[in-house]
């Protein structure tokens, strides 16, 4: 039953009587307009009054870091200067100008003064000026349109104009006549905030890359200062660092540098990031110490115990920190094995570790250390004490008999046998086996001692053992407990001299510290390193790399010290 | 080429070919200078020497929409939903004819539109950031969806409902039609039962001729007037037909089918009447729901691009404070 089909005429005639509709309520229609009002009114009444009603961190780009939490819901302590300006966002002439006057107002809100912490010295070459390191006026200057954010840093953090690749650079000014500055920019390029909580990120190596990376950039804002200072050796040479006029403590080895120095582009640590310092050719470990590595690695030279072959650990010990290994230390390291005694009868009794002049001083007191040995630690009844010194003393006589002639006395000898030879029973050795069983081996089996006239006293040239072999960055031995010694520093295995450099090569920590370059299932990056020694891990770490190298996990300290300066003489 | 084989009378047709292109283009252009400008070594082995303006290359910052390049994009985002929030009043303002038909700003409107999708995602690096601008990506996102949602329905729903009503009305006419055939309904049955008999023919007595034996009298007043009170009216006058069996076409094509059988030849056109006013009904329930479903998209779409407006305006004074 097919329905009636009506022409549009005869439909619209139904509408007669009804011309008006669009005047009339219709409920589509009103809901439409009703909804769009309500949503009008809310969205316009939302940013119209969110500022009396609103949190403020609804406006924040990220989450803010623990460092600036207290500030979160308070944007005005960073974004106080707030000036809706496209202009300037968009870096338009005319804002460019007006970024000019802001600088100065700048200078005024952080208050900057030039710093006058560093005075001339008195043997300031000629043609040699101060170079403020962190001059405000180029300070500001270098920030550019973004200076709004740097102004709010730099009303609580000390500015910085000039980098150096870490502060120590700047300690390093005593052995380089060179500086190498670079103009740090704006704290905001590096620093990023809104980045997620936590402890604010430090600057990715993107930011370093995007200049290191760069030979023109480098080569443009390399700033090269001339020094008055003395060149390092070009063998490299043990040195502490000076914080004004006091020592750190700390010997570090210093290698040679080119000057005028030319800055290598690199783009990651991993690549092309230049090698260590200590790796230059034919460079020797300066230490004055006879030591052989690879002796005491040897079966028969078992350890303090008389049953394990010795490991590096029982010299070589993490300090507290678990950063840096201590320094190897003759009374708790080396004692145990190399006894100090010289008197096979008197095993308690040991020539004193240190300086030559106490070593003088306990042998030419002999009796009466001999007196105190019989007195405190045998207990020897006064009867028997002065027997007992007087044998001791004849039988070191006897045994020094061959030595003493007209212009060595039986003093003499015995000094010339313990600095030099060693062993009084022996005859010609210098050095001789040592353990606890054998007597004094003589200080020059380990120390170098030149050779002095007898009666003059002995000087030993000091030890001058590295404790830091990475001057620009610091390491740590933390995250590598898991690894055996051996696995970085191989060398040490085969080593029989002292001026073997064992330190490993930037290569050889590439192999972890390099990216993940495919995912296996289950990458070695993932796994947590323990404190335990674990060879399958190390092995994957290896293969696989992954293991973080950025930038600033050796390159911290970034900025050199408010207020620092240097004389120099500019070069470029 | 999708567009090549639709036919013209569909939204989207050969004459959008044009804007595609162009949207393709703009947005290979912007995509080449957002990566050489925010992301250079996925370009890599080409470089991309761009000049002074863009600024550091990459930005520095995390920020790239606050970067020359992120706030161009930005900024033309932002011209884009004025222009598209301009439809409304271009489709009320019919006089404005030098500003180019409705059809060209509905083209544009919705290549526009496009459009942004590269170019939000360039301004805020595809990233949603903090909760406002999370808040503006999820608005923007409902406002696209709801768009295309309404383009596949303009697409499809026009021809659904050519072939689905043959007597479509004007929209707005629709109650006022429904009030017309339940008028007619009443008509008729005012001329099927005068006051005086109408309880008779209610109950179906035979009403005897004065003066002359009772005759075999026509039922099917009687059988239309009941079928009219008990099955069109309720019809007619509901307010929600589709519960109603003559909702159904087949089923009110089938009753009315016997009722005409149960009548006689005279009776048949009011049958036929009746038949259509309930198919009109049908035709009208069907048109009203078609209806709803091709515009409900604009309930959100038109609303929420409003406050989307809004918020990004907001979004652009509140970056620019804190740039």
């Amino acid at each position: 039953m097919a329905g009636p089909n009506r022409t549009q005429k005869e439909i619209a005639q139904s509408y007669r009587g009804n011309l008006a509709y669009l005047r009339k309520f219709h409920a589509f229609r009103t809901l439409r307009t009703v909804v769009f009002l309500l949503v009008v009114v809310a969205s316009i009444g939302a940013a119209v009054g969110y500022r009396w009603f609103g949190h403020k961190e609804f406006f924040s780009t990220g989450p803010i870091s623990a460092n600036h939490a207290k500030f979160a819901n308070r944007c005005e302590v960073c974004h106080d200067d707030a000036d809706p300006d496209l202009a300037k966002a968009l870096r338009l002439p005319g804002a460019a100008q007006a970024s000019k006057e802001k600088i100065s107002e700048l200078a005024k809100l952080a208050k900057l003064t030039s710093g006058d912490s560093a005075t001339e010295p008195p043997d300031a070459p000629a043609g040699h000026g101060r170079f403020d390191l962190g001059s405000p006026d180029e300070l500001l200057a270098s920030m550019g349109t973004l200076s709004k954010y740097d102004a709010a840093c730099i009303k609580c953090h000390e500015p910085y104009q000039l980098h150096q690749p870490a502060a120590t650079a700047l300690l390093l000014r005593e052995f380089y006549n060179e500086i190498g500055l670079v103009h740090a920019g704006s704290c905001s390029t590096c620093h990023k905030e809104h980045d997620g909580p936590g402890k604010m990120k430090l600057p990715p190596s993107n930011n370093c890359r995007s200049c290191h990376n760069d030979p023109k950039k480098l080569a443009e804002g390399l700033v090269l200062l001339k020094t008055a200072a003395r060149q390092a050796s070009p063998a490299g040479e043990v040195r502490t660092f000076k914080d004004t006029t006091r020592s750190d403590g700390v010997r570090r080895f210093i290698p040679p540098r080119a000057a005028p120095h030319q800055p290598v582009a690199f783009d990651s640590f991993a690549t092309n990031h230049p090698p260590f310092g200590y790796e230059q050719a034919n460079l020797l470990d300066p230490a004055h110490i006879k030591y052989n590595h690879s002796r005491h690695r040897q079966t028969e030279v078992v350890g303090a115990n008389h049953e394990q072959q010795i490991d590096c650990i029982q010299c070589h010990k993490l300090g507290p920190d678990g950063i840096f290994m201590q320094r190897v230390d003759f009374n708790n390291d080396c004692r145990r094995c190399h006894s100090l005694t010289f008197d096979p009868e008197v095993p308690e009794m040991e020539i004193p570790h240190g300086r030559p002049e106490d070593v003088r001083g306990f042998l030419r007191s002999l009796a009466t250390n001999y007196l105190n040995i019989g007195r405190d630690k045998r207990h020897l009844p006064n009867d028997q004490l002065e027997g007992f010194v007087r044998g001791r003393l004849d039988d070191l006589t006897k045994q020094l008999q061959p030595f003493i002639n007209s212009n060595v006395n039986a003093a003499v000898a015995l000094e010339r046998r313990i600095f030099y030879v060693g062993d009084t029973t022996a005859t010609q050795r210098i050095t001789t086996k040592s353990n606890t069983t054998q007597s004094f081996p003589a200080c020059a089996k380990c120390h170098t001692i030149p050779e002095t006239s007898p009666g003059v006293l002995p000087v030993v040239t000091p030890t001058n053992i590295s404790d830091r072999w990475l001057t620009r960055g610091p390491f740590t031995h933390a995250p590598h407990l898991h690894m055996l010694c051996y696995d970085c520093h191989a060398a040490a295995l085969g080593s029989t001299k002292t001026s073997d450099i064992l330190m490993p090569a930037k290569a050889l920590c590439a192999d972890c510290h390099r990216p993940l370059k495919q995912k296996p299932e289950d990458p070695a990056v993932a796994a947590r390193p323990l404190a335990e020694k674990n060879a399958q891990l190390v092995a994957q770490q290896r293969k696989e790399g992954g293991i973080t190298a950025e930038c600033q996990d050796c390159h911290g300290k970034f900025h050199a010290p408010a207020g620092a300066a240097v004389y120099a003489r500019q070069v470029k | 080429m999708l567009a090549i084989a639709l036919p013209r009378r569909m939204v989207l047709n050969r004459s959008h070919i044009p804007w595609a292109v162009f949207v393709a283009l703009v947005t290979a252009a912007s995509a080449l200078l957002y990566l050489a400008n925010v992301h250079p070594d996925m370009l890599l082995p080409f470089q991309v020497k761009l000049p002074k303006f863009f600024g550091a290359v990459p930005p520095p910052r995390n920020t790239v929409g606050g970067t020359p390049l992120g706030l161009v994009f930005g900024i033309v985002s932002l011209a884009i939903f004025l222009f598209a929030a301009a439809l409304g009043i271009r489709k009320k303002q019919r006089t404005w004819l030098s500003l180019g038909n409705v059809q060209w700003w509905l083209k544009a409107h919705i290549w526009l539109t496009i459009l942004t999708l590269p170019f939000v995602g360039f301004h805020c690096d595809f990233k949603s950031g903090g909760p406002m601008t999370t808040t503006l990506v999820v608005l923007y996102a409902i406002v696209m969806v709801s768009g295309f949602v309404g383009i596949g329905l303009q697409q499809f729903m026009p021809k659904m409902m050519t072939q689905r009503l043959n007597r479509e009305v004007v929209y707005e006419q629709i109650p006022f039609v429904r009030e017309k055939l339940v008028q007619k309904a009443e008509a008729l049955w005012q001329e099927l039962a005068p006051a005086s008999k109408r309880r008779a023919v209610l109950v179906g007595q035979k009403v005897p001729a004065a003066g002359g034996p009772p005759v075999e009298e026509d039922t099917s007043p009687h059988i239309v007037g009941e079928f009219l009170h008990d099955e069109c009216f309720p019809y007619l006058r509901a307010k929600r037909g589709d519960r109603h069996r003559f909702s159904d076409s087949k089923a009110a094509e089938d009753t009315f089918r016997l009722l005409r059988k149960q009548v006689t030849e005279k009776w048949r056109e009011k049958v036929d009447c009746m038949f259509q006013w309930c198919d009109d009904r049908r035709l009208l329930d069907e048109q009203t729901r078609l209806h709803h479903w091709l515009h409900a998209w604009l309930l959100v779409h038109v609303p929420l691009s409003f406050a989307l407006l809004v918020l990004t305006i907001w979004h652009g004074y509140i970056a620019l404070l804190y740039l």
